[in-house]
């Protein structure tokens, strides 16, 4: 299961649940991917709730492969070549 | 080869799902013969014809069934733009591993970083989701679900087949 672009766009609490759920279920008996521009430490305010929150990174983060993205934007490098090759 | 059982070859072959075989026997033939094949040689090609076939069907259906928006390969990503990534790791992800011992992959960071494109990019042959890994077994479920909007996609949308993107 891919969760694609978390953070972007905030839950609704019946979302917020929902997602708990699906990713609650799959601890143990299916892999995950989730990109997600969020830091861990920020994903309460997607979430709204902290217990919730912390309950599902507890179970999320499990064994799981972290990899940090810390690099400038791809599509903004194009761009600024772009825009350099132009003049 | 006679009319007769070019007709009766077609029809066969058809009934046991070769088809493969069927479109593409004649220039085996001519093959097996200019190169003197024996028999078991030929029944050998053919076999081998018919299997790589079906894997890149397969293949095909398994990218299909996955509904990717935009397919990127992992060949296509930009290593040079990222310098932060461990190659090897993700290498390693590609193995499928982490699908098989149930482990999550998350990839944080900023926008435009390549999150997507790493974790939806199918190489040939060596993702998870190409590789035996079949969308929407009990293994594996995926499915670009709209999580924003629960009431219209629900968990009922995740579909029974789908693929791992990132299918590392």
């Amino acid at each position: 299961m891919i969760v694609d672009e978390l953070g972007y766009v905030p839950f609704s609490k019946e979302g917020s649940q929902l997602l708990f759920q699906v990713l609650a279920d799959r601890y143990e008996r299916g892999s995950v991917i989730v990109t997600t521009n969020l830091g861990f430490a920020d994903w309460t305010q997607l979430f709204g709730d902290p217990t919730l929150t912390a309950a599902l990174l507890d179970r999320l983060t499990h064994k799981a492969c972290i990899i940090n993205c810390n690099w400038e934007s791809y599509r903004l490098k194009e761009s600024l070549n772009k825009k350099k090759s132009v003049h | 080869m006679r009319e007769g059982t070019v007709l009766l070859l077609a029809h066969h072959l058809k009934e046991l799902k070769l088809g493969a075989i069927l479109s593409q026997y004649p220039s085996l033939v001519r093959q097996a013969r200019e190169d003197g094949q024996d028999y078991e040689e030929f029944l050998l090609a053919l076999a081998e014809l018919e299997i790589q076939v079906r894997q890149e069907n397969r293949l095909k259906r398994r990218i299909r069934d996955a509904r990717f928006p935009l397919v990127k390969t992992l060949e296509q990503f930009h290593y040079e733009s990222a310098p932060g990534l461990d190659k090897r790791v993700i290498r390693e992800l590609t193995e499928g591993q982490y699908i098989r011992e149930h482990r999550n992959v998350i990839f944080v960071g900023k926008t435009g970083a390549g999150k997507t494109h790493l974790a939806k990019s199918p190489p040939r042959g060596s993702r998870p989701a190409v590789r035996g890994f079949a969308p929407g077994s009990s293994r594996d479920r995926s499915s670009s679900t709209n999580w924003s909007n629960p009431g219209r996609s629900g968990l009922s949308a995740v579909p029974s087949s789908a693929m791992p993107g990132m299918a590392f």
